[in-house]
């Protein structure tokens, strides 16, 4: 009997430590193409190309991060994909919190028509625009501006719809007492919804920001000119260039590019992880 | 009485300054998704009717456009491979992330929080940057695939040149890149289920598996089926990774998929008409997926 509960008893911890093992593994799995690309960009290319490979660097050189830099303007592109991304992702926060606040709590016609509508953008695959708007924008001459990456961008059925949500789950009274204290729309706005929205503009935030980061076909297609391409798009312009075998380069434009977010996520990762995404959608 | 039309009155100038802040605050929004979003759409299905090159004006040539498409070998060798890299990724995306979600709500496990965190960093890196990574892994002379399958006396691979490999190069890839959204999704979803019916099954005496078929699988059965809709509409958009592991020249033939098609018609030989039509076929056949995958699962269910 008691021979029978020990056997049990160590297969089970048997079994735990074979998932601890796994998830384990999987998590190297995850971490060393990462690790890999880190460890290659403080490479000098001789030491890239031998084999076995070299795991652990006695020098670690950074020409490469300095040749990245001098290839080609990587600090305009830092500079660019910022602008891009904090000008579109507070854009994007401000319409959505302005029509979200609207569609939740304001009773007209035609309401239920322009939520759907709004919805069903949705389901519009952004390449299946790429022709008119890139005919739109050089007609207008927004091609390879600010303007022409960013505005466009500057609303998202996405934040719409999770704000609304969010703010249809919460009660009128705040707002009504605000009314009957006779604060404007915009200062209720401003002093009662905005603070209830923040958890979830905080998760549209992050959301937003990596998504205009790691954006890559519309920075592409809206920009021409070397001063104007995006993170991503250099990167891609390095892959394809001349230098394109020269690994060390290859991996430390690749690190630059990826930093980031990797630093925003690793911060605010809990609002991102928590699945608030799936979590507003089921609402 | 006075009183009475006053506050009338008044209820009614403050409804007015309401719909007025209504349209106001909805004006953004809807003007720049009509603009950037719905009219274009319109212009694509319109310019897909017409030969145009954004030079010489347009021409309108009707149906011709889709009876290319019909005949367009390209095209079919482009549209054969995104089947195969959806087919390919989404089952082994969706059952991967979902036992990994599975072992990460198991109450005696340990750093949960650790995992779903580490499991998802790739996810926040842009599939360029990962792209530039495993095109450096997979190199066929010094890459660090070749290298570690040589340890154990395999042969040299080419991986993304070899064009059998390459789309199984590319699936594990993006495999590699996203499973942790899905799995982050999966676990929102298993937590939502009440712990009641797990205790209720025990009592009854279910075993695990009967619990996990009878109770869990069920009662995800809305969060799989938004899972794997959106792995489907995502897998068939891929674009950013094919560009980055082609060369100079594009994407080794086998990775030839239709958005990079597109691209490639509209943007490299500017046939903007033929572009659209390519870019609406494409959009109707993810529509029809989709609409399939909803009545399976509303069989099902």
């Amino acid at each position: 009997m008691t021979k029978e509960k020990n056997t049990a008893k160590s297969s089970l911890s048997g079994s735990k430590l074979f998932i601890y093992a796994t998830l384990i593994g999987l998590s190297i799995f995850t971490i060393f193409p990462f690790f890999w690309a880190i460890l290659t960009s403080f490479k000098t290319e001789q030491q890239a190309l031998v084999s076995p490979p070299i795991w652990w660097l006695d020098e670690w050189h950074i020409e490469n991060y300095n040749q990245a830099l001098t290839i080609f303007p990587f600090g305009r592109f830092y500079l660019n994909t910022i602008i891009f991304s904090v000008v579109s992702t507070v854009g994007r926060l401000f319409t959505s919190l302005l029509a979200g606040y609207v569609l939740a709590k304001f009773n007209f016609r035609a309401k239920k028509l322009i939520f759907i509508l709004i919805i069903s953008t949705m389901m519009i695959p952004y390449w299946i625009n790429i022709v008119p708007i890139y005919f739109m924008l050089s007609k207008i001459k927004w091609i390879d501006t600010y303007l022409g990456l960013i505005v466009p961008q500057l609303a998202h059925p996405l934040g719409i719809f999770l704000i609304r949500q969010y703010l249809t789950s919460i009660p009128n009274d705040y707002i009504d007492s605000g009314r009957i204290d006779g604060a404007g729309e915009w200062s209720i706005l401003w002093r009662i919804i905005f603070p209830q929205c923040l958890p979830v503009m905080a998760t549209l935030s992050i959301y937003f920001f990596v998504a205009s980061w790691n954006s890559f076909m519309w920075p592409l297609i809206v920009t021409r000119s070397e001063e104007m391409r995006t993170i991503t798009v250099g990167l891609a312009l390095l892959s394809g260039s001349p230098q394109r075998t020269q690994y060390p380069l290859q991996m430390a434009a690749a690190t630059i590019g990826m930093i980031p977010p990797i630093i925003i996520f690793l911060f605010l990762q809990k609002y991102l992880t928590k699945g608030f995404i799936l979590s507003g959608l089921k609402g | 009485m006075r009183k009475i039309t006053f506050q009338r009155k008044e209820a009614k100038s403050l409804k007015k300054n309401i719909n007025r802040t209504a349209v106001l605050f909805l004006l953004p929004s809807c003007l720049i998704l009509l603009i950037f979003t719905i009219l274009p759409s319109i212009g694509a299905l319109i310019i897909s009717f017409t030969k145009w090159d954004m030079i010489t004006p347009m021409e309108y040539t009707g149906l011709a456009n889709y009876e290319k498409i019909l005949q367009d070998i390209s095209f079919k060798e482009s549209l054969i491979n995104t089947f195969k890299y959806v087919i390919g990724f989404v089952p082994i995306n969706v059952i991967f992330s979902l036992i990994i979600a599975l072992v990460l709500t198991e109450k005696w496990l340990k750093g949960k929080d650790f995992f779903r965190v580490v499991f998802y960093i790739p996810v926040i890196v842009s599939a360029v940057a990962v792209s530039m990574i495993w095109k450096w892994i997979y190199n066929p002379a010094y890459g660090l695939l070749n290298q570690i399958i040589g340890l154990f006396g395999f042969p040299r691979q080419f991986w993304i040149e070899d064009s059998n490999l390459a789309m199984p190069s590319l699936i594990l890839m993006t495999i590699w890149q996203t499973f942790g959204y899905n799995v982050v999704l999966f676990i929102s979803g298993l937590l939502s289920i009440p712990d009641l019916y797990y205790e209720a099954a025990e009592v009854d005496g279910a075993n695990k598996l009967q619990r996990l078929y009878k109770i869990t699988i069920p009662l995800l059965a809305p969060t799989t089926l938004f899972v794997v809709i959106t792995t489907v509409i995502t897998s068939f958009q891929v674009f950013d990774q094919v560009l980055v592991l082609g060369d100079a020249s594009g994407p080794p033939r086998a990775l030839m998929v239709v958005v990079y098609y597109l691209y490639k018609i509209g943007f490299g030989s500017f046939k903007l008409g033929y572009a659209s039509t390519i870019g609406i076929v494409l959009f109707m056949i993810i529509l029809l997926v989709s609409i399939i995958q909803f009545r399976f699962f509303h069989k099902e269910a």
